[in-house]
């Protein structure tokens, strides 16, 4: 970056008097030697005072149509309202696609965790291995180990799923898709 | 009633709060619309999009900005996408200043004036004119505008003095210009300005 670009981006700071004094005074510097600079901070401070005292009829030129503010509230009125849904935001969001995605999830850590567990202890699950030391039938113990597992798997994942599925956020602006 | 209620009230489906809004905003998404569109028609049903948007949207809203903030968001979000679709077009032809025949005029002897202002910045690339208008018209501070468009204040200023550079480029024959430059040969001497 030339000096005199890094000088130029400098005019918006000294326009509202906000640059460091000895910043302030190197541009002075600047712009007593260098008159292309001198002319570009006349004419940046002329294009100020020009777009400030303009506003008043620019804005007349931009002034909204009456009844521009009727139009988009009629639209609104024709619009679903943003809590259409009946459920509480709390169970929004959590569809079937989460409630089979978090069985499957329970029976896979079920089958990963059964399998662990016969690799270190022999045995097919924690319950098992409880109901051997309990000395409960096998059938049971079976049974018991299974069950409480998958339950217990089950409510965990199926938390976790909810938990997700609720800070899910849709995109933040949606389109109707409308042509206007 | 104080904006944070009427947000509060909107965000729970209160149309009548959230009607509030749109009367307090409606004008300023209006001028955006005009300065990016150059076409009142579609400038009004685009301002009724960005609304549209913002209701279906506000429950979201968690007033970490301005509601003007995010507001103006959502119309450089649609205004973006709108600017994609129209490159995607071909052949289509831009609406000029001499389209704006139903305009409002001004006092009559100043519209060529204002006009041509009006013009050099509706030519300018979108980020320039959204600093312009954010503080020239809507009068945000530097902060305000550096919180609207999401970049640092530095960033704000340096986009100022481009903006002005290539309206500077438009005009600098023109006489409005030569008024505000040479101000001891015309009329505005001692003009605000900033």
């Amino acid at each position: 970056m030339s000096e005199c670009t890094a000088i130029r981006e400098q005019f918006e700071d000294r326009l509202c008097g906000t640059l460091p004094p000895e910043e302030e005074a190197a541009l002075e510097v600047h712009l007593d030697r260098c008159p292309a600079c001198r002319g570009a901070w006349e004419d940046f401070r002329a294009l100020s005072r020009m777009l400030s005292g303009e506003r008043d009829e620019i804005l007349q030129v931009l002034a909204a149509p009456k009844g521009l503010a009727d139009r988009i509230l009629d639209a609104i009125e024709g619009e679903a309202a943003p809590y259409a849904s009946p459920h509480p935001r709390e169970t929004r969001g959590i569809g079937p696609l989460a409630i089979l995605g978090s069985w499957t999830l329970t029976a896979l850590v079920t089958i990963v965790y059964g399998a662990l567990f016969y690799l270190f202890f022999g045995k097919v699950g924690l319950f098992e291995w409880l109901g051997a030391r309990l000395r409960v039938p096998p059938e049971t113990e079976y049974l018991l180990s299974m069950g409480a597992t998958m339950t217990m798997l089950g409510w965990l994942a199926f938390f976790l799923f909810s938990i997700s599925a609720l800070r899910e956020e849709p995109r933040v602006f949606p389109l109707s898709g409308k042509k206007t | 009633v104080e904006e944070r209620q009427l947000i509060e009230r909107s965000r729970s489906g209160d149309r009548k709060a959230f009607g509030c809004l749109v009367r307090q905003y409606y004008a300023r998404i209006f001028r955006s619309a005009l300065l990016f569109l150059k076409d009142r028609a579609r400038a009004e049903d685009f301002t009724q999009e960005v609304f549209l948007a913002a209701f279906r949207s506000v429950r979201r809203f968690e007033g970490r900005s301005s509601f003007y903030s995010w507001l103006y968001g959502i119309y450089l979000n649609l205004a973006r996408k709108r600017l994609r679709d129209r490159g995607r077009e071909t052949g289509r032809k831009e609406v000029t200043i001499e389209g704006w025949a139903s305009l409002p005029a001004p006092r009559a002897e100043r519209k060529e004036d204002v006009m041509a202002l009006v013009d050099a910045v509706t030519s300018l690339p979108s980020e320039l004119r959204s600093v312009v208008e954010l503080c020239y018209f809507d009068r945000l501070s530097y902060r305000e505008i550096a919180g609207v468009l999401g970049c640092p204040e530095g960033t704000v200023k340096s986009r100022l003095y481009y903006a002005k550079e290539k309206i500077r480029e438009k005009l600098k024959d023109h006489e409005l210009f030569r008024r505000y430059r040479y101000p001891s040969d015309g009329e505005p001497a001692e003009e605000k300005e900033s």
